[in-house]
């Protein structure tokens, strides 16, 4: 573990290239939703990526924002929603299960109803072109 | 003596007379960087820099202050507290002064142990740079006796009362007819009240100063409105005489009204540069600005309407409840324009306020109209549905003959025009007809539209023009340019009286050494300065044709003086003329000058005067998410001569930009348990960002009034900011079917609402 060699910008270095891992296979989506159309926090987002074929969804990965200090993997809805056929029942159960055991209080309430929302919508409109 | 700052329009700048989109004379002095703002003026001597410590409780006590670490930070020359700051008048008493009063009185700082509100100025530190200033200033310990405050407008103690007198000097309640007995009897009845939050102005340039003391004379380079309300209260704090006060401010980087009087950061530069006796400067921070620069107060507004079922409105209420400062008085006159705006045989108006321990509000652009027109149009919208009304016809409808209030006929008013130009334009019979009957895809479309109304104001104010033996025309007057285009006003109203290129004029502004005006506020800067400008013109014409006439040297000697025309850089007496520049040459090398004046006259009290137009909206509201956005806007406006529908334009732009934010997102957030502003930076504090304006149109209609000025002009600067809110929220309501009367319209309000798909 060398860290501080693989982080750290010697004078004259620059940085050339970035390697990422292969993405998995999908289609990608990430849905915002803030109070105005820029530069703004999000109130709630998701970052969704979603494998189907055939009518029947192959794998899913579902990530949320907004919702905890960190972002927020669902393993609940990534369940929900694997090995389903798509559409708008494996969507709903996906974002029931993703927020069904959230927590919220006073103003941040809303978010509970706005994250599964916004989850629904995101997935299928992931979905719509694959 | 002159200023340093004189502002020139390029010889690429042709003739643009009155009424031309002339381009900006100071814009390329501004867009190289060679404007300099009140923090960057370069002295002689090199100052000292200061740093603000703010108070962290709201209400309370200073109990000790240890500043010996800071003292002995490096770089440090002064740490100042209440302990060791000099001495000042203590503030005035919190009821609503008069109104010039309110803009010159003593405003301490570091006076007392006392603390009236979070962030409240506790101590300065000095340094030789900004950062060890800053970093100083962490090293102060600050022991506060936190007393309970009241910080919430709805809270069930709340303290109200009635003050004397609102915001600019207006009565505080108006009655006409019996309101009560009409309104029960009204077939068609609307009671809604609507809240509006807490706003901050955020001009993009912070309060800043620099202040530098020679012997018992003060200089201050800094960023306001108003040059003498600087002086005035400055010299009221520091306890010298006002002459001995010179204000500097060429070039302002916004107001919006929250730099019409003398701030903490101005104060504390004084107060530190007379003690070290070098120059020093201090400018607040962003974060500092929202408790230190004032804000819009908040208010709920009941509006109650009374009408027949033709929609002609027997009965009209507006009572507005908003929060105040305990130590000083702000009521934001948000029924006045009320009383002008729709005629109601029976209509009552009231402003009560309710103690809380913040700052003082200060008036934020449209004091009144911008807070007051998003409630009152919102409920004529509400009421046209009711009656199953067109909005327009339903303002039609109620459309005054003289204004209601004082029985004055109108200068000008043409909000009948502006509506229906503007539904032409804007396509308004294409209208979704019910509220979610419009839909595209994952959205909700709705067109809204609303009323514009602004008081047209004279302020009283002098000008010097004079003219040199080149024909080059000099402008002088202390008024200030904060982004308006006051520079390039002032020249094309010289170059059109003298008849010379607007290249061959030079405006001197933002100077107490100048010609005293009443500043840029209240709309009347072009108008009030513009005035004075066109009187001092007019005199030096005289002086220039008596002279032209009679000198022994003078080419058009004995001419005919009757005709006298000023063009083309000529002066042509009878059939004879002479380029101004080849006549001063000879006649005056030394030049001619004159003063203006412009005085508030008998129009002034015998006519209603008001800038009117019509607002209209469409948006699109996220079924899912209820988020709004914004698809286009058109603001039709008759504000008597546009003098720039260059400058004008992006006056309206603006405007109508600030009620978009007060519509759907704008919103200072008083942390109702500590009463700090929580929101305090540009990250949190929302006004629309450019993703959130797509196209706003702005049209003017060609309207003639010559009871207002010798311009036939009308203040603009605030009138896009009226009405436009509502339009905006009307919108929202015909998209969605969701009315809101809880501002901003965030989509935590509304989707909670929308109809389920």
């Amino acid at each position: 573990m060398t860290p501080h060699v693989e982080t750290t910008l010697a004078p004259g270095e620059m940085i050339t290239a970035v390697t990422l891992p292969p993405p998995p296979p999908g289609r990608q989506l990430y849905r915002k939703v803030r109070d105005r159309a820029s530069y703004a926090f999000a109130l709630v987002s998701v970052a969704a990526i979603v494998d189907a074929a055939s009518g029947r969804i192959r794998n899913a990965r579902i990530a949320m924002g907004g919702v905890a200090p960190k972002p927020w993997r669902s393993a609940e809805a990534e369940r929900a929603l694997t090995g389903n056929p798509t559409g708008e029942a494996a969507y709903a159960a996906a974002a029931d299960a993703a927020l069904s055991n959230a927590r919220a209080e006073g103003h941040a309430a809303f978010k509970i109803e706005l994250a599964r929302r916004t989850l629904r919508r995101t997935l299928a409109e992931t979905v719509q072109d694959i | 003596m002159a200023s340093n700052h004189i502002v020139q329009a390029t010889a690429r700048a042709g003739t643009a007379a009155l009424g031309q989109p002339a381009d900006r004379i100071d814009g390329v002095l501004k867009v190289t960087g060679r404007a300099p703002y009140g923090y960057e003026h370069k002295l002689e001597r090199a100052p000292a820099f200061g740093y603000i410590l703010g108070a962290s409780i709201a209400k309370g006590r200073i109990v000790a202050i240890a500043t010996g670490e800071a003292e002995r930070a490096p770089g440090v020359v002064l740490v100042m507290t209440h302990r060791n700051a000099p001495n000042q008048p203590v503030f005035g008493p919190p009821v609503t002064p008069t109104v010039p009063e309110v803009f010159t009185r003593a405003r301490p700082v570091l006076a007392s142990d006392r603390v009236r509100y979070y962030d409240e100025p506790v101590a300065l530190v000095v340094a030789e740079t900004f950062e060890e200033a800053r970093a100083a200033a962490g090293l102060i310990q600050v022991h506060y006796k936190a007393e309970p405050g009241a910080f919430d407008l709805a809270a069930p103690d709340a303290e109200t009362y009635r003050p004397e007198r609102t915001n600019a000097g207006f009565p505080t309640d108006s009655n006409r007819g019996d309101f009560e007995r009409a309104f029960a009897k009204a077939p068609v009845r609307l009671d809604a009240t609507y809240a509006t939050p807490f706003e901050s102005h955020n001009p993009m340039e912070p309060h800043a100063a620099i202040a530098e003391w020679n012997g018992e004379r003060l200089t201050v380079h800094t960023s306001t409105q108003t040059i003498a309300n600087i002086q005035a209260g400055l010299a009221n704090t520091l306890r010298i005489p006002p002459p001995n006060v010179r204000v500097i401010s060429p070039f302002i980087g916004g107001g919006f009204g929250s730099k019409l009087i003398v701030h903490p950061e101005t104060v504390c530069a004084a107060l530190a540069a007379r003690v070290l006796g070098r120059p020093v400067k201090v400018a607040l921070t962003r974060q500092q600005m929202f408790a230190n620069a004032g804000h819009r107060p908040a208010m709920r507004q009941r509006i109650r309407l009374g009408a027949d079922r033709d929609g002609r409105l027997t009965a009209l209420a507006h009572e507005v409840t908003a929060a105040t400062s305990r130590f000083e008085e702000f009521a934001e006159q948000s029924a006045v324009p009320t009383r002008a705006l729709y005629a109601a045989d029976n209509q009552r108006t009231s402003h009560r306020l309710v103690r809380l321990d913040i700052n003082r509000g200060e008036w934020m652009r449209a004091p009144g109209e911008a807070s007051g027109q998003l409630a009152l149009e919102c409920a004529m919208d509400e009421l046209a549905e009711q009656l199953g009304l067109d909005p327009i016809e339903l303002r039609i409808r109620n459309e005054p003959e003289r204004d209601p209030e004082h029985n004055l006929p109108f200068s000008s008013r043409n909000l009948i025009a502006c509506m229906r130009e503007g539904a032409e334009r804007f396509g308004w019979n294409e209208r979704p007809t019910t509220p979610t009957s419009r839909r595209e895809g994952r959205t909700l479309i709705g067109y809204g539209m609303a009323a514009a109304i602004r008081a047209n104001y004279l302020g009283p104010g002098l000008a010097r023009v004079a003219i040199d033996a080149e024909g080059q025309v000099t402008v002088q007057a202390d008024m200030t340019d904060i982004g308006t285009g006051t520079y390039t006003i002032l020249a094309q109203v010289a170059a059109e009286r003298l008849g010379v290129p607007l290249s061959a004029v030079r405006v001197e502004l933002g100077d107490s050494n100048l010609p005293r005006t009443a500043g840029s506020g209240g709309s009347w800067g072009a108008s009030s300065s513009g005035t004075a400008v066109h009187h001092a013109c007019l005199a030096l014409r005289e002086r220039i044709v008596t002279a032209a006439a009679s000198h022994e040297r003078s080419p058009l000697r004995g001419a005919n003086v009757v005709e006298a025309v000023f063009s083309g850089g000529e002066l042509r007496l009878g059939s004879r003329a002479e380029s101004l520049a080849s006549l001063m040459a000879q006649i005056a090398p030394g030049g001619l000058f004159a003063e203006g004046a412009a005085v508030r006259g008998e129009t002034y009290r015998t006519y209603s005067q008001h800038a009117f137009g019509a607002h209209f909206a469409e948006v699109a509201v996220n079924i899912d998410t209820g988020e709004t956005r914004l698809r286009r806007m058109l603001g039709v406006f008759a504000a008597g001569r546009i003098l720039n529908p260059k400058t004008a334009r992006s006056q309206m732009v603006g405007g109508m930009v600030w009620g978009v934010g007060a519509a759907l997102m704008e919103e200072t957030v008083l942390d109702p348990r500590h009463g700090h502003f929580v929101n305090r930076d540009l990250a949190e504090y929302h006004v629309p960002v450019h993703a959130d304006i797509p196209e706003i149109a702005v049209a003017f209609l060609p309207e003639e009034d010559d009871k207002g000025n010798p311009l036939g002009a009308k203040g603009i600067g605030e009138l896009g900011n009226c009405g436009a809110g509502a339009a905006v929220a009307n919108a929202v309501y015909n998209a969605s079917g969701v009315r809101l009367r809880d501002f901003p319209l965030t989509l935590d309000k509304l989707f909670p609402k929308l109809p389920i798909d």
